[in-house]
């Protein structure tokens, strides 16, 4: 197999974005990753677009996209993973490249969201999971997925709805840096405590929101990476793996085996033997409060129902044992399902060159981080290490 | 959430006479309204699982098990991944559960908005296997991780439906 590299990232603004259609936003993103990697469409090879949709207009993102974009005729095809669809995306275009089929891929993640009015949107969202036996019948909502986990969770091993409500103050504190965040604000634990439930024990501000936006990477092999770059950013290893579609199938509502699985294909992968103290940072699937403590645990960060205490004591600030979400994660920069993978890694690889501004900016030691990006309730798991240098 | 759509000043000054270009009440940027509207509304299949609604009809949950290896499913369904044979025999499912979680929805999906706050549980029969479904007929305050329960089947009154669902 062949090394591939992070070249170029782009993003678009993260919010509701009702000035642009779905083509336009994903341009934004585009071109600014391509003029961080100094390429244009000729040298793109081949482009992914990573998109959930059924909230927008355009059944074919890719190709719209790719016409918008000047991409056309390079081939294309749209990838789906729920809100993991981003990092599938990047897999498909790091097969690519590692396989010597392809030297450059952009991957490419959007979605327009706020096109259907809001319950629409919930609607479609709750359907992610198996429609025909636990949807038609009993109406769950995503929130109220993860919503059976923060009660097993919160039930067995004793954290609050205060411990959750610490994981969107840290993330929203991140996110209030960010000027492509959606939150640009800080929240109090009060103020999230006080916000009304969604899905019990889940209030609003446990939850990521709905969201526009479009992200961007461009790959490369190590042959063309060397050439428009000295700083490329390696990937090391992706893991995946995948979760039954029915909740009810699931063992117990602890964690995520798929995230588990998926993390220890990726360590093996990428040769990093777990330890969370070599990480310089990590970006981990927040789309709720409680998603973020469980996903310490299947990455091996903490033990297994210990998670809440590295937030109740802070171990995952800057300064902490291992900073996460200093984007702001999902809950404070928004959850665009099928650009959040991209924008995760995409985050990771600017703060590994340093590209970051101000506070936000990570202290790197060992040149290395993680990004974890689930689709649904753990249907999906990838798990994407990258490195500042190509060999370990 | 979506802010309304409006006719705004902006019409009159951009001087486009079609009614379905409006303007964001929030942020006033001008939307095009499609004409084309979409109902969806799906035809499925479930010729392999009739007895599982046979079954409910007569008051009982019921699941598959395989006859060849012996694999019990639920969900019912017809055909066994593990071994490949097509014949299963339908197995009726105790009614006596734990409890593993639960949660209560105050947002609701729009295809639901008709209904009351609901309470959804996952309980595990004493048959090993688990059931996702509503919980009726305990005060939300009463309910907890690992609680003895019972499972029931009736029709729904809201909408006529066969339902099994988790009650005390």
């Amino acid at each position: 197999m062949k090394s591939v590299a992070v070249v170029g990232t782009g993003q678009s603004k993260f919010g509701r974005r009702n000035d642009v259609r779905l083509d336009e936003l994903s341009w934004e993103s585009l071109k600014e990753a391509m003029e961080d990697a100094g390429v244009d469409q000729a040298d793109i090879d081949s482009f992914v677009v990573s998109t959930v949709g059924g909230w927008s207009a355009e059944l074919l993102p890719a190709v719209v996209v790719g016409e918008y974009s000047g991409l056309e005729p390079k081939p294309t095809m749209r990838v789906e993973a729920a809100c993991a669809s981003g990092s599938a995306a990047v897999y498909q275009g790091y097969t690519l490249i590692a396989s010597g089929l392809a030297d450059v891929v952009a991957v490419i993640g959007v979605e327009k969201m706020s096109e259907s009015p809001t319950p629409v949107a919930v609607e479609l969202i709750g359907r992610a999971g198996n429609y025909f036996w636990e949807f038609e019948n009993f109406g769950l909502t995503f929130p109220g997925y993860y919503a059976l986990y923060a009660t097993a969770y919160l039930s067995k091993y004793g954290a609050t709805e205060e411990d959750l409500a610490m994981v969107a103050v840290k993330n929203h504190y991140y996110g209030s840096m960010n000027p492509k965040a959606q939150f640009q604000k800080e929240v109090t634990v009060e103020e999230v405590k006080a916000s009304k439930y969604v899905a019990w024990p889940l209030k609003l501000l446990d939850c990521s929101p709905i969201t526009d936006g479009s992200a961007t990477v461009i790959l490369a092999s190590e042959r063309v990476a060397r050439k428009l770059t000295k700083d490329p950013i390696w990937i090391k290893g992706i893991g995946a793996a995948s979760g039954t579609a029915n909740m009810s199938q699931r063992d117990d509502f602890l964690g995520l085996k798929a995230a588990r699985i998926a993390a220890r294909t990726a360590f093996k992968r990428a040769r990093f033997d777990g330890d969370p103290r070599k990480l310089d940072l990590a970006e981990v699937h927040d789309c709720f409060t409680i998603a973020e403590l469980l996903a310490y645990e299947d990455l091996g960060f903490s033990r297994r129902g210990e998670g809440y205490k590295m937030v109740r004591e802070g171990q995952t600030y800057k300064g902490g044992v291992l900073p996460v979400n200093l984007s702001g994660g999902l809950k404070a920069k928004g959850h665009p399902i099928g650009a959040t993978g991209i924008s995760m890694i995409g985050e990771v690889a600017r703060q590994l060159k340093y590209q970051v501004k101000g506070n936000r900016q990570a202290d790197i030691k060992n040149g290395w981080g993680l990004v974890h990006n689930i689709g649904g309730t753990g249907h999906y798991a990838y798990i994407t290490l990258l490195s500042q240098s190509r060999c370990n | 959430m979506n802010s309304k759509l409006i006719v705004s000043r902006a019409n009159s000054e951009t001087k486009i006479p079609d009614p379905q270009i409006l303007f964001d009440e929030k942020t006033l940027l001008p939307q095009l309204v499609s004409r084309r509207v979409l109902e969806q509304r799906f035809i499925i299949p479930i010729s392999k699982i009739i007895p599982f609604y046979t079954n409910l009809a007569r008051g009982r949950l019921v699941a598959t098990k395989c006859k060849r290896c012996g694999s019990l499913y639920f969900p019912p369904r017809g055909d066994c991944s593990k071994c490949h044979s097509t014949m299963m025999l339908t197995k009726t499912l105790s009614h006596e559960a734990r409890l593993l979680s639960f949660t209560k929805i105050f947002v609701k999906p729009s295809s639901f908005s008709q209904f009351p706050d609901y309470t959804v549980g996952v309980a595990r029969l004493k048959d090993g296997v688990n059931v996702l479904c509503w919980i009726r007929g305990i005060a939300m305050e009463d309910i907890s991780v690992g609680m003895k329960v019972v499972l029931k089947v009736e029709r729904r009154p809201e909408d006529g439906a066969l339902e099994y669902y988790i009650t005390c």
